[in-house]
C-alpha cells in the first residue's frame, strides 16, 4: 500500500517512533482503565484450576496423528480392495472361463460319442433345468479370494482334491462337488444331444442343396465340407445353456479340435475322413468310414461323396 | 525508512518486558505450564494492565472489553501445554487478544468503520475539532476529552495499530504479524493515526506548547 508522502510528513513519524511525542504523552495522561479486581480474582482462580485438573495423558498427544494415519491407511486398503475386486472379478471370469473348457475337454475324451445320443431325452430334461444359471462348482464359491495371492488358481488346482487344511468337514463338500458334477455332466450330455439335434436339423436342410449340387455334378468333397462345418457348429454350441461354456467353446480353438475328433459332429467327421483318403491313407479313411456309418447310421452322405468306402 | 522503522521499539517497551533480574515472560509461561500457578501470576501482574487497556479503547465499551479480556487470558491459559517459545509473549498475548477483538466485531455485527477504506483515501481525513473554542486557555481536562474522542474516532485498523504500538512497545514488524499485514501496512496506519491525534492536540496548543508538539 503506497502512501503519498507530500500528503503525510515523515518526520512527525520518526520523532514520534523515537518516543517522547506530545500524543504518547497525552494517551499516558487518559483516564486508567484498571482490571475490575473481580476479573482479577476469575483469571487467577482459572489459572489454578486449570493447573490442579490433570493434564492430559502423553498418548493422547498421539491421537490426532495417528487418527489421521489410520484414515490414511484406510482408505489406501479401501483403494486397493477396489481395484483387486476388480481384477479378481475379470480374473474369476477367466477362470470360470477356464474351468469351463476343461471338463469339456476331458469329457469329450473319456466319454464316447454314443453315450450322449442313448441318453439323450433325460439330458435333455436336465439341461432345460439347468439353463438358468448353473450354479459354478463349489470350489470357487466356497473360499472366497481374501487376497490377490490366491487369485490366480487355474482350473487344475481347483478341481484338486482339497487340501488337508478342509479336512475336518469333508462330507458336504464332497457332496457338493459329487452333485456338482453330476450337474455338469447332465448338462454337457444335454449339450451334445441338443447339438447332434441341432446338427441332424441342418443336415436335413442340407439334403436338398446336396441333391442340386449332385445334378450340376459339383465335387461334394470341394464345397460340402466348407459349407456344412460352418453353418451348423455356432448353433450347437451356443445353445449350450451355460454362458461361460458357451464362450469358452466358441472362444477356444483348442477346444474346437478336440470336440472335432470326438465326431459328435457328422461333417467333421466326413471331411477328416476325406482328408485321410487325400492323405492316401485308405485303411485309415475305411475304418473310420465303418465307423461313421455305425454311429451316424441315419445320416445321408452322398453318393459321389469322396468319404464313401465305395469311391476308393 | 521502512528499515528504520522496523527496527524502532514501542514507546513502553521498557516498562513490559524488562524488570529488573525477573525472569522473563517466555520462562514464567514454561514454568506455569509446568503447574507453577506462581508464575502466571507474575506474568498477569505484568500484561493483564495494557492488556486491559488496549481491549476497553479498541472495543470502546467496558463490558466488551471485561469479556474479551477473560476470554483471552483462558485461550492462554488452554494453550500453555502447546506453548513454545518461538516469539515474545508479548506478540502471543496480543496476536490472541487481536484475534478476539476481530471476533468480537464480528459477532457484534459492527461495521468495520472507515478502516475498510483505504488508507490513502483517508489522507485529508483529518478529524475535526470536538469543538471550536476561541479559548486560549484551555482546561488539561478539554484537552484530554478531546484527545479521547479523536482515539475514539479513529478507524478500527489505525486505532489497533496505535493501541498496540502505546500498549505494547513492540516495534512495527511485530505489530504487522499481530494484525496480519505487513509491515509498511502498520506503518502507515500509525502514521494517519498519528496524523490525526496530533490534529486533535493542534486545537489546543498554546504557543509555547506548538514547537513542542510534533
Amino acid at each position: 500500500m503506497t502512501e503519498p508522502t507530500d500528503k503525510v510528513d515523515e518526520q512527525p513519524l520518526d520523532e514520534y517512533l523515537k518516543g517522547g511525542s506530545s500524543v504518547s504523552r497525552q494517551y499516558r495522561q487518559l483516564p486508567g482503565a484498571d482490571v475490575p479486581p473481580s476479573l482479577d480474582r476469575l483469571v487467577l482462580r482459572q489459572a489454578e484450576e486449570a493447573v490442579k485438573r490433570p493434564s492430559r495423558p502423553a498418548w493422547m498427544r498421539w491421537t490426532a496423528p495417528l487418527a489421521v494415519a489410520a484414515s490414511a491407511v484406510l482408505v489406501v486398503s479401501i483403494v486397493l480392495e477396489t481395484g483387486l475386486r476388480d481384477e479378481t472379478t475379470v480374473s474369476a471370469m477367466q477362470e470360470k472361463r477356464e474351468a469351463a473348457e476343461a471338463p469339456i475337454e476331458t469329457r469329450m475324451i473319456e466319454e464316447p460319442a454314443s453315450e450322449p445320443s442313448a441318453n439323450a431325452p433325460a439330458a435333455d430334461s436336465a439341461a432345460a433345468e439347468l439353463v438358468m444359471p448353473v450354479p459354478p462348482p463349489p470350489k470357487i464359491e466356497v473360499p472366497p479370494p481374501a487376497s490377490a495371492s490366491e487369485m490366480p488358481m487355474t482350473a487344475v488346482q481347483r478341481r484338486a482334491p482339497p487340501p488337508p487344511v478342509a479336512a475336518p468337514a469333508p462330507a458336504p463338500l464332497e457332496e457338493q462337488v459329487a452333485k456338482a458334477e453330476e450337474r455338469d455332466n447332465a448338462a454337457f450330455v444335454a449339450d451334445v444331444a441338443r447339438q447332434k439335434s441341432a446338427l441332424e436339423a441342418a443336415a436335413r436342410e442340407r439334403e436338398l442343396s446336396a441333391s442340386q449340387r449332385a445334378m450340376r455334378g459339383e465335387q461334394a468333397g470341394v464345397a460340402g465340407p466348407r459349407d456344412t462345418v460352418e453353418t451348423p457348429e455356432p448353433k450347437a454350441v451356443l445353445s449350450y445353456s451355460r454362458p461361460i461354456s458357451a464362450s469358452a467353446v466358441v472362444t477356444s480353438a483348442d477346444s474346437m479340435a478336440k470336440l472335432e475328433k470326438t465326431y459328435t459332429d457328422p461333417e467333421a467327421w466326413l471331411k477328416d475322413i476325406r482328408q485321410l483318403r487325400k492323405d492316401n491313407k485308405p485303411e485309415e479313411a475305411d475304418r473310420q468310414w465303418k465307423l461313421f456309418v455305425a454311429a451316424f447310421p441315419n445320416y445321408e452322405v452322398a453318393e459321389n461323396d469322396t468319404a464313401r468306402e465305395a469311391n476308393k | 525508512m521502512s528499515a528504520a522503522a522496523g527496527d524502532v521499539t514501542g514507546a513502553a517497551g521498557a516498562t513490559v518486558s524488562t524488570i529488573g533480574a525477573a525472569p522473563d515472560d517466555a520462562t514464567l509461561m514454561l514454568r506455569y505450564r509446568k503447574g507453577d500457578v506462581r508464575a502466571f501470576e507474575m506474568l498477569y501482574e505484568r500484561h493483564k494492565g495494557s492488556l486491559y487497556r488496549y481491549l476497553r479503547r479498541l472495543c470502546r465499551s467496558q463490558e466488551a472489553a471485561n469479556d474479551l479480556f477473560q476470554e483471552v487470558w483462558s485461550k492462554v491459559i488452554a494453550s500453555r501445554e502447546r506453548y513454545e517459545v518461538r516469539a515474545k509473549f508479548t506478540t502471543f498475548l496480543f496476536h490472541i487478544a487481536h484475534n478476539c477483538a476481530i471476533d468480537y466485531f464480528r459477532r457484534a455485527g459492527r461495521p468495520q468503520e472507515k478502516g475498510a477504506q483505504d488508507v490513502d483515501a483517508l489522507a485529508d481525513e483529518l478529524p475535526g475539532p470536538g469543538h471550536e473554542s476561541p479559548d486560549a486557555a484551555l482546561s488539561e481536562a478539554q484537552l484530554r476529552a478531546d484527545f479521547k474522542r479523536a482515539l475514539d474516532e479513529l478507524p478500527a485498523e489505525q486505532r489497533d495499530v496505535f493501541l498496540l504500538y502505546e500498549e505494547t512497545g513492540l516495534g512495527l514488524e511485530d505489530i504487522g504479524r499481530i494484525t496480519g499485514v505487513a509491515m509498511e501496512t502498520a506503518k502507515s496506519r500509525l502514521r494517519y493515526a498519528l496524523g490525526k491525534l496530533r490534529g486533535a492536540l493542534r486545537q489546543h496548543q498554546s504557543p509555547t506548547l506548538q514547537s513542542s508538539v510534533s
